[in-house]
Protein backbone atom coordinates (compact mmCIF):
# COMPACT_ATOMS: atom_id res chain seq x y z
CA UNK A 1 0.00 0.00 0.00
CA UNK A 2 0.94 3.71 -0.67
CA UNK A 3 2.05 5.56 2.39
CA UNK A 4 -0.71 8.40 0.80
CA UNK A 5 -3.23 5.80 0.95
CA UNK A 6 -2.52 4.71 4.41
CA UNK A 7 -2.05 8.32 5.69
CA UNK A 8 -5.71 9.22 4.27
CA UNK A 9 -7.74 5.80 5.71
CA UNK A 10 -5.73 6.16 8.93
CA UNK A 11 -6.71 10.15 9.05
CA UNK A 12 -10.20 9.79 9.07
CA UNK A 13 -10.21 7.07 11.91
CA UNK A 14 -7.96 9.37 13.97
CA UNK A 15 -10.43 11.92 14.03
CA UNK A 16 -12.06 9.27 16.38
CA UNK A 17 -9.07 8.78 18.34
CA UNK A 18 -6.86 10.88 18.16
CA UNK A 19 -4.19 8.65 19.76
CA UNK A 20 -4.21 6.42 16.08
CA UNK A 21 -3.13 2.33 16.26
CA UNK A 22 -2.15 0.92 19.29
CA UNK A 23 0.26 -2.61 19.41
CA UNK A 24 1.10 -4.59 22.67
CA UNK A 25 4.33 -6.60 22.18
CA UNK A 26 4.81 -9.11 24.66
CA UNK A 27 8.53 -10.35 24.43
CA UNK A 28 11.59 -10.81 26.73
CA UNK A 29 14.05 -10.40 23.44
CA UNK A 30 14.93 -6.64 23.67
CA UNK A 31 15.97 -6.99 19.89
CA UNK A 32 12.33 -7.84 18.97
CA UNK A 33 11.17 -4.78 21.49
CA UNK A 34 13.65 -2.79 19.36
CA UNK A 35 12.14 -3.51 16.44
CA UNK A 36 8.57 -2.96 16.96
CA UNK A 37 9.37 0.75 18.64
CA UNK A 38 11.26 1.26 15.66
CA UNK A 39 7.98 0.00 13.37
CA UNK A 40 5.68 1.94 15.61
CA UNK A 41 7.97 5.12 15.90
CA UNK A 42 7.92 4.85 11.86
CA UNK A 43 4.24 4.79 11.92
CA UNK A 44 3.28 6.58 14.48
CA UNK A 45 1.06 4.10 16.43
CA UNK A 46 1.76 3.55 19.78
CA UNK A 47 3.60 0.96 21.41
CA UNK A 48 3.61 -0.76 24.68
CA UNK A 49 6.14 -3.37 25.62
CA UNK A 50 5.90 -6.10 28.31
CA UNK A 51 8.90 -8.56 29.07
CA UNK A 52 6.59 -10.85 31.00
CA UNK A 53 3.27 -12.57 31.36
CA UNK A 54 2.25 -10.30 34.51
CA UNK A 55 3.48 -7.16 32.89
CA UNK A 56 1.48 -8.35 29.71
CA UNK A 57 -0.97 -9.15 31.35
CA UNK A 58 -1.34 -5.82 33.74
CA UNK A 59 -1.54 -3.57 30.32
CA UNK A 60 -4.13 -5.91 28.86
CA UNK A 61 -6.49 -5.73 31.90
CA UNK A 62 -5.48 -1.77 32.41
CA UNK A 63 -8.63 -0.58 30.27
CA UNK A 64 -6.07 -0.01 26.97
CA UNK A 65 -7.10 -0.61 24.35
CA UNK A 66 -4.68 -2.40 21.79
CA UNK A 67 -5.02 -3.35 17.87
CA UNK A 68 -2.29 -5.62 17.92
CA UNK A 69 -0.57 -8.08 20.10
CA UNK A 70 2.26 -9.82 19.50
CA UNK A 71 3.00 -12.41 21.90
CA UNK A 72 6.13 -14.36 22.60
CA UNK A 73 4.15 -17.90 24.22
CA UNK A 74 7.45 -18.93 25.66
CA UNK A 75 7.49 -15.54 28.05
CA UNK A 76 9.17 -15.71 31.40
CA UNK A 77 6.99 -16.35 34.22
CA UNK A 78 4.40 -17.69 31.57
CA UNK A 79 1.39 -19.64 34.03
CA UNK A 80 -0.11 -21.78 31.23
CA UNK A 81 -2.61 -20.24 29.40
CA UNK A 82 -3.18 -17.23 31.19
CA UNK A 83 -2.70 -14.84 28.00
CA UNK A 84 -4.79 -16.22 26.14
CA UNK A 85 -7.35 -16.63 29.17
CA UNK A 86 -7.37 -12.95 29.79
CA UNK A 87 -8.04 -12.06 26.43
CA UNK A 88 -10.94 -14.84 25.99
CA UNK A 89 -12.66 -12.65 28.86
CA UNK A 90 -12.20 -9.33 26.54
CA UNK A 91 -15.12 -8.24 24.51
CA UNK A 92 -13.37 -5.94 21.98
CA UNK A 93 -9.82 -8.52 21.26
CA UNK A 94 -6.97 -7.33 19.48
CA UNK A 95 -5.56 -9.40 16.38
CA UNK A 96 -3.45 -11.65 17.84
CA UNK A 97 -0.48 -12.90 16.83
CA UNK A 98 1.74 -15.55 18.24
CA UNK A 99 5.61 -15.20 18.14
CA UNK A 100 7.39 -19.06 18.95
CA UNK A 101 10.52 -20.29 18.87
CA UNK A 102 9.18 -23.94 18.80
CA UNK A 103 5.35 -25.48 18.11
CA UNK A 104 3.53 -24.43 21.29
CA UNK A 105 1.31 -26.43 23.46
CA UNK A 106 -2.76 -26.68 21.48
CA UNK A 107 -4.03 -24.79 25.03
CA UNK A 108 -2.06 -21.98 24.11
CA UNK A 109 -3.12 -21.36 20.31
CA UNK A 110 -6.58 -21.03 20.88
CA UNK A 111 -8.14 -20.40 17.57
CA UNK A 112 -10.62 -18.23 18.66
CA UNK A 113 -8.81 -15.61 20.33
CA UNK A 114 -4.98 -16.21 18.85
CA UNK A 115 -5.00 -15.62 15.03
CA UNK A 116 -1.78 -16.21 13.50
CA UNK A 117 1.71 -17.91 14.73
CA UNK A 118 5.10 -16.71 13.33
CA UNK A 119 8.44 -18.92 13.87
CA UNK A 120 10.59 -16.88 15.76
CA UNK A 121 13.56 -17.56 13.16
CA UNK A 122 11.56 -15.45 10.47
CA UNK A 123 12.95 -12.54 9.23
CA UNK A 124 10.25 -10.56 11.51
CA UNK A 125 11.90 -6.93 9.50
CA UNK A 126 10.59 -8.22 6.42
CA UNK A 127 7.20 -8.52 8.18
CA UNK A 128 7.12 -5.47 9.54
CA UNK A 129 4.74 -3.59 6.81
CA UNK A 130 2.15 -6.84 7.42
CA UNK A 131 2.23 -6.06 10.77
CA UNK A 132 2.00 -2.50 10.56
CA UNK A 133 -1.07 -3.19 7.94
CA UNK A 134 -3.03 -5.65 10.71
CA UNK A 135 -2.75 -2.84 13.36
CA UNK A 136 -3.86 0.20 11.47
CA UNK A 137 -7.04 -1.94 9.44
CA UNK A 138 -7.88 -2.84 13.09
CA UNK A 139 -7.89 0.55 14.27
CA UNK A 140 -9.86 1.60 11.28
CA UNK A 141 -12.30 -1.20 12.13
CA UNK A 142 -12.39 -0.20 15.83
CA UNK A 143 -12.95 3.57 15.27
CA UNK A 144 -15.30 3.12 12.56
CA UNK A 145 -17.25 0.21 12.55
CA UNK A 146 -16.23 -0.89 8.77
CA UNK A 147 -13.59 -2.93 7.51
CA UNK A 148 -11.26 -0.62 5.57
CA UNK A 149 -10.79 -0.92 2.15
CA UNK A 150 -7.87 -3.38 0.83
CA UNK A 151 -7.03 -2.83 -2.45
CA UNK B 1 -14.34 -3.04 -2.10
CA UNK B 2 -12.72 -3.47 -5.57
CA UNK B 3 -12.56 -0.93 -7.58
CA UNK B 4 -9.98 -1.15 -10.63
CA UNK B 5 -11.73 -0.73 -14.03
CA UNK B 6 -12.32 -4.14 -14.77
CA UNK B 7 -12.27 -5.30 -18.51
CA UNK B 8 -15.76 -7.39 -19.60
CA UNK B 9 -14.78 -11.00 -21.29
CA UNK B 10 -17.40 -13.08 -22.19
CA UNK B 11 -20.02 -11.95 -20.05
CA UNK B 12 -17.91 -11.74 -16.38
CA UNK B 13 -15.62 -8.98 -15.08
CA UNK B 14 -12.38 -10.33 -15.68
CA UNK B 15 -9.53 -7.99 -13.21
CA UNK B 16 -7.03 -7.28 -15.86
CA UNK B 17 -4.45 -6.42 -12.74
CA UNK B 18 -3.87 -9.55 -11.28
CA UNK B 19 -5.37 -11.96 -9.07
CA UNK B 20 -8.00 -11.11 -6.61
CA UNK B 21 -9.46 -13.11 -3.11
CA UNK B 22 -12.09 -12.61 -1.36
CA UNK B 23 -11.77 -12.94 2.36
CA UNK B 24 -15.37 -14.27 4.38
CA UNK B 25 -14.95 -14.54 8.13
CA UNK B 26 -16.75 -13.64 10.94
CA UNK B 27 -13.53 -12.67 12.88
CA UNK B 28 -12.64 -8.76 12.37
CA UNK B 29 -9.20 -9.49 13.31
CA UNK B 30 -8.82 -12.56 10.90
CA UNK B 31 -9.96 -10.02 7.61
CA UNK B 32 -7.06 -7.78 7.97
CA UNK B 33 -4.81 -9.95 9.06
CA UNK B 34 -5.15 -11.97 5.43
CA UNK B 35 -5.72 -8.68 3.81
CA UNK B 36 -2.22 -7.45 4.78
CA UNK B 37 -0.58 -11.46 3.53
CA UNK B 38 -2.53 -10.76 0.23
CA UNK B 39 -1.43 -7.41 -0.33
CA UNK B 40 2.31 -8.44 0.95
CA UNK B 41 1.68 -11.13 -2.77
CA UNK B 42 1.00 -8.19 -4.27
CA UNK B 43 -3.22 -9.62 -4.74
CA UNK B 44 -6.07 -7.47 -4.64
CA UNK B 45 -8.91 -8.15 -1.74
CA UNK B 46 -12.21 -7.68 -1.22
CA UNK B 47 -13.76 -8.75 2.46
CA UNK B 48 -17.10 -10.43 3.99
CA UNK B 49 -18.11 -10.56 7.44
CA UNK B 50 -20.54 -13.42 6.77
CA UNK B 51 -21.61 -16.02 4.21
CA UNK B 52 -24.58 -13.78 3.52
CA UNK B 53 -22.40 -11.06 2.49
CA UNK B 54 -19.95 -13.37 0.65
CA UNK B 55 -22.37 -15.55 -1.63
CA UNK B 56 -23.57 -11.49 -2.35
CA UNK B 57 -20.27 -10.57 -3.65
CA UNK B 58 -19.75 -14.01 -5.08
CA UNK B 59 -22.89 -13.40 -7.74
CA UNK B 60 -22.06 -9.75 -8.02
CA UNK B 61 -20.19 -10.50 -11.50
CA UNK B 62 -17.07 -9.75 -9.63
CA UNK B 63 -14.27 -12.73 -10.34
CA UNK B 64 -12.49 -14.39 -7.63
CA UNK B 65 -9.67 -16.13 -8.00
CA UNK B 66 -9.53 -17.10 -4.04
CA UNK B 67 -12.03 -17.84 -1.10
CA UNK B 68 -10.62 -17.94 1.86
CA UNK B 69 -13.44 -19.09 3.98
CA UNK B 70 -14.30 -19.77 7.49
CA UNK B 71 -16.80 -22.66 8.41
CA UNK B 72 -18.71 -20.76 11.45
CA UNK B 73 -20.07 -17.73 10.14
CA UNK B 74 -23.75 -15.96 10.84
CA UNK B 75 -26.17 -15.86 8.45
CA UNK B 76 -24.82 -18.19 5.94
CA UNK B 77 -22.37 -20.69 7.64
CA UNK B 78 -19.31 -21.48 5.00
CA UNK B 79 -20.61 -25.35 4.83
CA UNK B 80 -23.68 -23.54 2.80
CA UNK B 81 -21.27 -21.21 0.64
CA UNK B 82 -19.58 -24.35 -0.60
CA UNK B 83 -22.82 -25.96 -1.38
CA UNK B 84 -23.77 -22.93 -3.15
CA UNK B 85 -20.69 -22.75 -4.62
CA UNK B 86 -21.05 -25.89 -6.73
CA UNK B 87 -24.16 -24.28 -8.29
CA UNK B 88 -22.11 -21.70 -9.97
CA UNK B 89 -20.63 -21.80 -13.04
CA UNK B 90 -17.38 -19.38 -12.30
CA UNK B 91 -15.90 -20.05 -9.10
CA UNK B 92 -12.54 -19.18 -7.03
CA UNK B 93 -10.39 -22.16 -5.58
CA UNK B 94 -11.40 -22.41 -1.91
CA UNK B 95 -9.28 -22.52 1.06
CA UNK B 96 -10.93 -23.32 4.31
CA UNK B 97 -9.64 -22.16 7.58
CA UNK B 98 -11.27 -22.89 10.35
CA UNK B 99 -10.95 -23.13 14.53
CA UNK B 100 -13.26 -26.30 13.47
CA UNK B 101 -11.57 -30.20 14.67
CA UNK B 102 -11.00 -32.72 12.13
CA UNK B 103 -14.32 -34.53 12.84
CA UNK B 104 -16.42 -31.32 11.68
CA UNK B 105 -14.20 -31.10 8.32
CA UNK B 106 -13.26 -34.56 7.04
CA UNK B 107 -13.71 -34.89 3.87
CA UNK B 108 -14.72 -30.95 3.01
CA UNK B 109 -10.89 -30.96 1.08
CA UNK B 110 -12.39 -32.72 -1.83
CA UNK B 111 -9.97 -30.81 -4.31
CA UNK B 112 -13.02 -30.04 -6.62
CA UNK B 113 -14.57 -26.62 -4.48
CA UNK B 114 -12.07 -26.89 -1.59
CA UNK B 115 -8.38 -26.91 -2.74
CA UNK B 116 -6.97 -26.75 1.17
CA UNK B 117 -8.14 -26.65 4.74
CA UNK B 118 -5.95 -25.00 7.39
CA UNK B 119 -6.83 -24.75 10.89
CA UNK B 120 -6.80 -21.36 13.22
CA UNK B 121 -4.49 -20.24 14.20
CA UNK B 122 -2.68 -20.05 11.15
CA UNK B 123 0.66 -20.30 10.15
CA UNK B 124 1.50 -16.84 8.42
CA UNK B 125 3.45 -18.41 5.77
CA UNK B 126 2.10 -21.71 5.49
CA UNK B 127 -0.87 -19.37 3.86
CA UNK B 128 0.61 -16.55 2.25
CA UNK B 129 2.60 -19.33 0.70
CA UNK B 130 -1.21 -21.67 -0.02
CA UNK B 131 -2.50 -18.05 -1.10
CA UNK B 132 -0.14 -17.51 -3.51
CA UNK B 133 0.48 -20.84 -5.41
CA UNK B 134 -3.62 -21.21 -5.37
CA UNK B 135 -4.24 -17.69 -6.68
CA UNK B 136 -1.61 -17.37 -9.29
CA UNK B 137 -2.87 -21.18 -10.98
CA UNK B 138 -6.09 -20.02 -10.94
CA UNK B 139 -5.56 -16.54 -12.03
CA UNK B 140 -3.48 -18.19 -15.06
CA UNK B 141 -6.09 -20.59 -15.98
CA UNK B 142 -8.45 -17.77 -15.70
CA UNK B 143 -6.71 -15.63 -18.34
CA UNK B 144 -5.64 -18.39 -20.56
CA UNK B 145 -9.58 -19.58 -20.78
CA UNK B 146 -10.32 -16.12 -21.34
CA UNK B 147 -8.56 -15.32 -24.16
CA UNK B 148 -9.13 -18.41 -25.65
CA UNK B 149 -12.38 -17.80 -26.00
Amino acid sequence: MHDGQRSERVSGARARDVRGPAILVADDDPAILQLMNAVCRRESFRCDTARDVSEALEKLQSGETYDLLVVDVMLPKMKGDAIVAALREMSARPAVIVVTAEPPSPRLVDGSVVHAMLAKSTDLLALTALIADVAEAMFVLRTTGSDPSFT
Amino acid sequence: MIEDPDELVAGERYTTSGPSVLIADDDPAIRPLIAAICRRAGFRCDTASDGAEALAKLRSGIVYDVLVLDLMMPKVSGYEVIATLRELAVRPAVIVLTAQGPRQTEGIADGNIVHALLTKPFDIHELESLISDTAESKYVLRASESGGS
